[in-house]
């Protein structure tokens, strides 16, 4: 994965201008920022799937709770 | 060096939007980051406010091979002890786990209580929980008819007194049924042991919710409607959150308020 799309991906969560740019034209606002074509496609074809493991999302690691039984039990 | 000290926040689910100003400030006056933080952009964004970041994640339980214990839990004893060993050297620590740090979270709970009792300050600072979203994806205001909020196994194992006239939210269904912490998938009945345990409060054809809020800003929550009869053919994952609806009104108890002389006429 492009650091551009880490890069446009973070910067559309905070940058209201961007965010509206995206909106409006989504193939060229991302082509502007620089996000690599390969990469700009999955987010048009809205391959959230890919996208993630691309980035390197890990829930495996989500999971932080446990219920009162088990931590008597242990 | 100075003495040690525990800052626990959270990026809430959806990073950098989320993040508050406060955490944000904390996160970058840090000594040293310890972050749990599974979501897309979590990692990245917090290695951008500060360099000195350990990744706890590397601590997680790991099936494979046994160097990080046998089960969750004592995975998230070694996270523990690897803030507090930082803490005791003195360090300013920020721990960092996704959502509200505080919220369905073992170890920063522990972490922040094992500092407190060593004689070092510890706060955690609050932040948005999946239950936040929630709330504003699918419209609901808990004020309005109550709410109640359960881990999936938990809700299972016990008798609980569970009030059908307000809203339910199960959380950790992707391990439900699991007593062996050692899973990252629902035991083998646990989603059939759910179904049973729902159907003892609400009937087969109760529509519930299955939720998975944004993780990312081009991408739309899942807002999955099935019935309960339905929930084992549904695809459950590891942020799943299943939100079940009421099922009636409450009953008004009408000798109380006579007898504190409310006015009822315009109850609903
Ligand atoms: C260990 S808890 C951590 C919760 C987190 N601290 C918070 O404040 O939301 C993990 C559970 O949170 C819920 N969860 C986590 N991410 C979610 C998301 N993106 N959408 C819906 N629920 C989520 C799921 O129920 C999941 O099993």
């Amino acid at each position: 994965m492009s650091k551009q799309l880490i890069e446009f991906l973070t910067e559309l969560n905070t940058n209201e201008k961007l965010r509206k740019n995206f909106k409006s034209d989504k193939e060229q606002t991302m082509k502007k920022y620089g996000v690599p074509q390969s990469d700009a496609q999955l987010v048009l074809d809205k391959n959230y799937d890919e996208i993630m493991k691309k980035l390197g999302c890990d829930y495996d690691i989500s999971r932080n709770s446990v219920i009162e039984a088990f931590k008597i039990k242990k | 060096m100075g003495k040690g000290s525990l800052i626990i926040v959270g990026t809430g689910i959806l990073t950098p939007a989320h993040l508050s100003q406060e955490s944000i400030s904390r996160i970058k006056g840090a000594d040293v980051i310890h972050a749990l933080v599974p979501d897309p952009l979590g990692l990245s964004t917090v290695s951008k406010l500060n360099n000195n970041v350990k990744n706890l994640g590397e601590l997680y339980y790991d099936n494979d091979s046994a160097k990080n214990g046998n089960n969750r839990l004592e995975s998230y004893n070694l996270m523990v002890e690897a803030i507090m060993c930082d803490v005791r050297d003195g360090l300013e620590v920020c721990a960092i786990f996704y959502g509200h740090p505080g919220v369905f979270v073992f170890p920063s709970h522990v972490a922040v209580q094992k500092a407190k009792d060593e004689g070092y300050e510890a706060i955690m600072l609050p932040a948005i929980s999946a239950e936040d979203c929630l709330f504003a994806d699918l419209g609901i205001d808990p004020g309005d008819i109550g709410c109640q909020a359960y881990e999936a196994s938990q809700f299972v194992f016990y008798k609980h007194s569970i009030n059908s006239s307000a809203a339910m939210i199960l959380w950790q269904l992707g391990v439900v049924g699991d007593v062996t912490l050692t899973k990252l998938t629902p035991a083998e009945n646990g989603v059939k042991m759910l179904q049973e345990r729902l159907k003892q409060y609400y009937p087969a054809d109760h529509l519930v919710t299955l939720y998975e809020a944004s993780t990312l800003p081009i991408m739309p929550p899942r807002i999955e409607k099935v019935t309960l009869s339905q929930l084992d053919k549904a695809p459950i994952r590891t942020i799943t959150t299943l939100f079940v609806p009421p099922l009636k009104d409450p009953i008004l108890d009408l000798d109380f308020c006579k007898k504190w002389n409310i006015d009822t006429s315009h109850f609903h």
